[in-house]
């Protein structure tokens, strides 16, 4: 079944904006009483990772080339595992010292699919925004595990700027392609 | 200090204060730019009104100024209310 490209659209920008909301609700600091910031560890983020993930793995039913269902599942399966394992640790069912890379590793698996997925196809549509998006998600994930190993928290998490970048690019470049 | 009781419990001391500890918040300066920027990107690009019925209404609301609006309330109104 092959969908309208103003459908794809929406799709990609319904997308942009759960995943502006997972980004700002899960790096945006809280300012406690105190003045001090602290991360949230809201129960939001990881559900809304799996939400994602059935939104993903979706639309593998509606896609028509080989390799992009074939991404678009993997892209699935990542979200999900890193939403499931996200929710084990936020609600105190699965703690590990290791579970702080989940995330980040999520992000890197992400970028690196979009750059699978345009080494496939360099030719395709939108091949530059694939690129674009990678490179983002990429740059994510790398910062927010280089943070892991800082002594001190940053007071602005390093991941912020690409990953609020990818979601502002996720909502924006279907706008302009279906203008 | 106003016959021995002290200033701050005047009540608009206090909500002047929880205003500017709310106005404080990254989330809530982010959200209310997302809101204006929405604002700003409806009024350039214009909105689609497609109807009333279940279909039309996703149809009404899956439009990216709205969906940036969405997202900036809703992160304000999660500060507010765990406050």
């Amino acid at each position: 079944m092959i969908l309208s490209q103003i459908f794809i659209a929406r799709a990609h920008w319904l997308l942009g904006a759960l995943f502006l909301a997972i980004v700002l609700e899960e790096y945006l600091p809280i300012v406690g009483p105190d003045g001090r910031r602290r991360r949230s560890r809201s129960l939001v983020v990881p559900w809304a990772l799996i939400v994602g993930a059935v939104g993903v793995w979706a639309t593998v039913v509606f896609a028509d080339v080989l390799h992009d269902m074939v991404v678009h599942f993997l892209w699935g399966d990542v979200l999900f595992a890193a939403g499931a394992l996200e929710l084990a640790r936020r609600r105190g069912v699965y703690e590990r010292p290791w579970l702080d890379a989940v995330l980040p590793l999520a992000f890197l698996s992400c970028g690196a699919l979009f750059m699978v997925h345009v080494l496939i196809d360099p030719s395709g549509q939108g091949a530059h925004w694939h690129l674009a998006l990678g490179i983002l998600l990429l740059a994510a994930g790398t910062l927010e595990l280089v943070s892991l190993g800082l002594r001190r928290a940053p007071a602005v998490p390093l991941g912020l700027l690409p990953l609020a970048g990818f979601a502002v690019a996720l909502i924006a470049i279907p706008v302009a392609a279906a203008s | 200090m106003v016959g021995g009781i002290p200033a701050p419990w005047r009540s608009g001391t206090i909500a002047e204060k929880h205003r500017r500890r709310l106005l404080a918040q990254p989330r809530v300066a982010v959200g209310i730019a997302l809101v204006l920027v929405g604002v700003g990107w409806a009024i350039v690009r214009g909105l689609e009104f497609y109807g009333l019925t279940p279909a039309h209404i996703y149809y009404d609301l899956d439009q990216p100024p709205l969906l940036l609006m969405l997202v900036g309330i809703w992160l304000v109104r999660r500060v507010v209310r765990s406050r």
